[in-house]
C-alpha cells in the first residue's frame, strides 16, 4: 500500500457523520478547557461547517443523556460482527 | 496442503505469517509487500533523525532471511493488482499468482495528503518508510528551519528530535495543545515548557495550516492562518486512513471510521479471509464503539492472532482500553478517557489529582509525576487518567489500562500498595493521591 494518498476512499454518510461530528465536539471540549485551564491551552481554531453543527446538532447532542447517548453510539456505529466479549476466554 | 497469504509486511502482516508457520510447518504462508522491507519499527524513524538511536540498522527486527528460513514464502517489492475471491487467487501488478485458502489483510494505513496549494514541492515530506527515511537523513543537515504539521504522537517525536540536528523547528496544529485528541491541556503543560525552554520549539497552536509556496518546485515557506513560516522542509503529519481498497474490491465490509470490520477472531464477512492491524476497526472497550488503532502493539498481537485462526486456531482478541505514552525528558502517558474526550462525549466524571515523586525524596534520582485520574461518580469506577513527569510513566499508563479493563475503583486505587525503594519508588504513590484526591470531591 503506498504510504500517502489523494484519492481516498469515498466516505460513507455514517463515517462522514462520524468524523466530522468527533471533531466537533473535540474541538467544543476543547475550547472549555482553555477556559477552565487558563494558561495551559490556545483555543483551537474553528473548521469549515462548525457553524452549522453548533446550530442543528450541538443542542440536541448536549440534552441527550449520556446513557442514552452511548446506546445511541453503540446502535449507529457497531456492527453484529462486533459484540466482542470482554472476557472471551471465559467462553473456552 | 492448507495456503495461506498475507498482504502487507508490517507489524500485523509479519506477526501473522510468522505465527502461522510457527503453529503449523506444513503450511504453505506466502507474505506479500510492495516495500522492500517487512519487519521494522517507524516509530523509531524520529529518534534516528535525532541520533537517539545511531543508525537505521537498529530499527529492524530481523533481517530477511530470518522469514525464508522460518519457512514463510516471502515476496517483497510486488504489488498486489487484485483478488479473485471466487478462484481465490491473488494477482500482482507482474502476472504472479498467489493461491490461497485463507487470506489475510495486513494493508495498515495511509497518510491523505491535505488539499492544500502547492502540496507536492520538494521538502514537503511523510514519515513512514524507513527506505525514505534513510535518504531524508542526511538532507537535515542542511535544513535549517523545519515546520512540524499536526502534534499527534509522530508530530512530538519529530518536533523533539528536529532540534537536536540543529534545525529550528516549528509546530502548526489547528488543537489547542500537544496531543489534544486524547491528552489535557493542563497534563501536557510541562512537556510544552520543556520543548520551548530547553529545546527552543515555537508552537502555533489554534493554527490552521493553509498551502506552501517554493521556488524552483522546492518549499521556501508554509502558509498558516497566523502567518507565514518560511522553511527548507516541512514534515506532514497528515490524518491517516486504512489502507480498504483491496478488500474493499472483494465485498469486505468496512464501518464507521473507514477500516475493515472484524469479529473477535479478526475474521472479516468474507469467509476465509481475515484482517489485522491497521487497516481494522478495534472495539474500545469502554464506548463499545469501534475506533481505528494506528500503533504497532495492536497491529502485532491482532496480526498474530489472525495467522493462529488462519492456521485453524480459535483465539480472540478483548476490547481496548489504549495505554499511550510518549517523550523523553518529560515523559507522558495515560489511558482510555482524558477530561476534554470526557467534557466532548458529555459523560459525568470526577477528576483526581496529585503531584508526587517517582524515587525517595532523599534519592538523586526522584522525579515528579503528576497524575490525573477520571472517575465514574456513580460507581467510581476509573474510566482514564493521565501521568506527566519523569520515568515511571509508561508504566504507570499499562497499570492504569488494565485497572480500567479490572473495573477498579477510586477506593481500590486509594488503597494500593506500591513498591518502596529508593531509587525507584516513593514511600507513597500518587495514583493513590490523585484517588483519594477524587473520593474527597465526591464527598466534598
Amino acid at each position: 500500500m503506498p504510504i500517502t494518498t489523494t484519492s481516498p476512499a469515498r466516505p460513507s454518510l455514517v463515517q462522514r457523520f462520524r468524523s466530522l461530528t468527533e471533531a466537533y465536539l473535540l474541538y467544543v471540549a476543547q475550547k472549555e478547557m482553555v477556559r477552565r485551564y487558563p494558561g495551559a491551552g490556545t483555543p483551537p481554531a474553528p473548521k469549515r461547517g462548525y457553524g452549522l453543527l453548533a446550530v442543528f446538532f450541538l443542542p440536541g447532542f448536549k440534552l441527550t443523556p449520556w446513557a442514552i447517548k452511548k446506546r445511541l453510539l453503540s446502535a449507529l456505529f457497531r456492527r453484529p460482527a462486533q459484540h466482542w466479549p470482554d472476557k472471551p476466554w471465559e467462553n473456552r | 496442503m492448507k495456503r495461506i497469504v498475507v498482504i502487507g509486511g508490517g507489524s500485523a502482516g509479519t506477526g501473522a505469517a510468522t505465527i502461522a508457520v510457527q503453529r503449523d510447518r506444513s503450511l504453505d504462508v506466502t507474505l506479500i509487500t510492495e516495500f522492500e522491507d517487512i519487519a521494522y519499527s517507524p516509530c523509531g524513524i524520529p529518534y534516528v533523525f535525532g541520533r537517539e538511536i545511531e543508525k537505521f540498522d537498529g530499527l529492524f527486527l530481523q533481517p530477511l532471511e530470518f522469514y525464508a528460513e522460518m519457512g514463510i514464502n516471502l515476496r517483497t517489492e510486488t504489488v498486489v493488482d487484485r483478488v479473485d475471491i471466487g478462484r481465490r487467487v491473488v494477482h500482482s501488478t507482474v502476472g504472479e499468482e498467489f493461491p490461497f485458502d485463507e487470506l489475510i489483510f495486513c494493508t495498515g494505513w495511509e497518510y491523505e495528503v491535505p488539499d492544500l496549494p502547492n502540496v507536492g514541492l520538494d521538502g514537503i515530506v511523510y514519515i513512514k518508510n524507513i527506505r525514505r527515511a534513510m535518504e531524508l537523513d542526511p538532507k537535515l543537515d542542511d535544513v535549517k528551519r523545519a515546520v512540524v504539521w499536526q502534534a499527534k504522537p509522530l508530530g512530538v517525536e519529530l518536533i523533539e528530535a528536529l532540534p537536536r540536528r540543529g534545525i529550528e523547528t516549528h509546530l502548526v496544529d489547528s488543537g489547542g495543545w500537544l496531543l489534544s485528541e486524547f491528552a489535557d491541556a493542563d497534563m501536557m503543560e510541562p512537556l510544552q515548557q520543556h520543548l520551548v525552554d530547553e529545546l527552543g520549539v515555537k508552537l502555533h497552536f489554534g493554527t490552521h495550516l493553509t498551502g506552501f509556496d517554493g521556488r524552483d518546485g522546492r518549499l521556501t515557506t508554509v502558509r498558516t492562518s497566523g502567518g507565514d513560516i518560511e522553511a527548507d522542509m516541512a514534515f506532514l503529519v497528515a490524518p491517516t486512513l486504512p489502507a480498504t481498497g483491496l478488500a474493499k474490491s472483494i465485498g469486505v465490509e468496512t464501518g464507521s471510521t473507514g477500516a475493515i470490520v472484524v469479529d473477535n477472531q479478526m475474521r472479516t464477512s468474507v469467509d476465509g479471509v481475515f484482517a489485522a492491524g491497521a487497516c481494522v476497526e478495534t472495539m474500545h472497550g469502554l464506548l463499545n464503539i469501534p475506533i481505528h488503532l494506528i500503533p504497532g502493539t495492536y497491529a502485532y498481537t491482532q496480526g498474530r492472532l489472525a495467522g493462529a485462526n488462519a492456521a485453524g486456531a480459535s483465539e480472540t482478541y478483548p476490547p481496548v482500553y489504549v495505554p499511550w505514552g510518549l517523550g523523553a525528558a518529560v515523559q507522558v502517558g495515560g489511558a482510555l478517557v482524558s477530561e476534554t474526550l470526557a467534557q466532548a462525549t458529555g459523560m459525568k466524571y470526577v477528576v483526581g489529582k496529585a503531584t508526587g515523586i517517582t524515587a525517595a525524596r532523599y534519592h538523586p534520582a526522584h522525579e515528579q509525576m503528576h497524575v490525573k485520574l477520571l472517575a465514574d461518580p456513580d460507581t467510581r469506577r476509573v474510566i482514564g487518567g493521565q501521568f506527566t513527569g519523569g520515568d515511571g510513566v509508561k508504566e504507570r499508563a499499562d497499570f492504569l489500562a488494565f485497572a480500567i479493563r479490572k473495573g477498579t475503583t477510586l477506593e481500590e486505587l486509594a488503597t494500593m500498595e506500591n513498591v518502596y525503594s529508593p531509587p525507584i519508588g516513593a514511600l507513597g504513590e500518587p495514583i493513590a493521591a490523585a484517588a483519594k484526591d477524587a473520593l474527597s470531591r465526591l464527598v466534598g
